[in-house]
């Protein structure tokens, strides 16, 4: 059974977790990873090369845990993953309303 | 009823193949304009070259061997069942472009290269519909190396110089970001970095449903880092492919 998803108060919160997941768990799930890229909101994820094909896998993964939602693949488009400010502002939303 | 035997791929004659062979002069025709290199490869293909290639990680499932026999003196009802067939270590050709690579091998360009080949290709694709998915087809292809910028460049011309042709043949498409089919789960990221990259861009139509006739694909250093194609500065080469779906043309164009 997969842990229920996390709910982000706010858009920083859930950039914030983004980026300790690339910059301290990714490294250990993906050795490729150089330990601790020190990434930024507004790094450039793809064009530093920070997420490789086996990154983004695991980056997808852990967006779906935290929204609790798939990404549709019409959604996997760079617009949309080039940094962590632009997953942010893709794919975070508000907790709904008890 | 019909008393031919089964075809991996369309046979035609006569007027229907002098329209099959009008269209991929036009692709030809182009190729001569940017001054390709044009080349012919066999049908099989070195097993080692696709595995430098990293195609049996990517795509086993589409793979195809060419076998012998371990004992030819079986009698026929066991000749070419599993247990006596070995591989003879040459693989069916998926694409035509992975010939070029090893040809270019060791190479540091100067300037900018073009080739061009077209070839019979194989996938063991698990449907046979003529036209649209064939284990056997026929690709054109035009395969580019150099510097990013003018591949940049060719990759938009290319744009052009297929809707134009499509057109000319009466049929129009739109350009998709396509994935590859990767295999393996694991793969499964390399087609979400292709996507997302936009890598490959696929030419689709529709006949009746969506069907890509043609598609552009930039390797970045990929092939270069793995067959030691070289710019000036040292740098790997990068490199693109534009293929044609022979067949799936044919298959779209309007009669004359």
């Amino acid at each position: 059974m997969n842990p229920p998803p996390v709910h982000y108060v706010s858009r920083e919160a859930f950039a914030a977790a983004l980026r300790n997941f690339i910059n301290d768990e990714l490294p250990r799930l993906h050795p490729k990873v150089k330990e601790k890229p020190n990434v930024t909101s507004e790094t450039l994820l793809f064009a530093t090369g920070v997420i490789d094909s086996m990154a983004i896998l695991h980056l997808i993964g852990f967006i779906e845990r935290a929204t609790g939602r798939s990404i549709p693949p019409e959604k996997v488009v760079m617009k949309h993953f080039q940094s962590i400010a632009a997953i942010a502002e893709s794919f975070w939303e508000p907790p709904s309303a008890p | 009823m019909n008393l031919s035997p089964p075809t991996a791929a369309p046979v035609r004659s006569d007027a229907e193949l002098a329209r099959f062979e009008a269209i991929d002069r036009q692709f030809l025709e182009w190729a001569r304009e940017w001054a390709a290199e044009e080349v012919q490869f066999p049908a099989l293909i070195d097993r080692a070259t696709l595995e430098r290639a990293e195609y049996p990680s990517a795509f086993p499932h589409l793979l195809m061997s060419a076998c012998g026999c371990v004992d030819p003196a079986k009698p026929l009802t066991e000749l070419l069942v599993a247990a006596n067939l070995t591989p003879s270590g040459w693989l069916l050709s998926p694409a035509v472009c992975y010939h070029v690579y090893p040809r270019w091998e060791g190479t540091v360009f100067a300037s900018p290269r073009i080739a061009t080949a077209r070839g019979r290709c194989f996938r063991h694709e698990a449907e046979f519909s003529p036209g649209r998915r064939q284990l056997e087809f026929e690709m054109r292809e035009i395969v580019l190396c150099g510097p990013t910028e003018w591949i940049d460049a060719r990759a938009a011309d290319a744009r052009t110089r297929i809707e134009a042709i499509s057109a000319g043949l009466g049929f129009a498409g739109v350009w998709e970001t396509a994935m590859d089919p990767f295999f393996l789960p694991t793969s499964q990221g390399k087609a979400l970095i292709q996507r997302l990259q936009e890598t490959k861009k696929e030419y689709v139509v529709r006949n009746p449903t969506p069907l890509a006739v043609a598609s552009i694909n930039r390797h970045g250093p990929f092939f270069g880092e793995r067959f030691r194609l070289s710019l000036a500065s040292g740098e790997p080469a990068q490199t693109a492919c534009i293929a044609f779906g022979l067949d799936r043309w044919a298959s779209s164009a309007q009669p004359a």
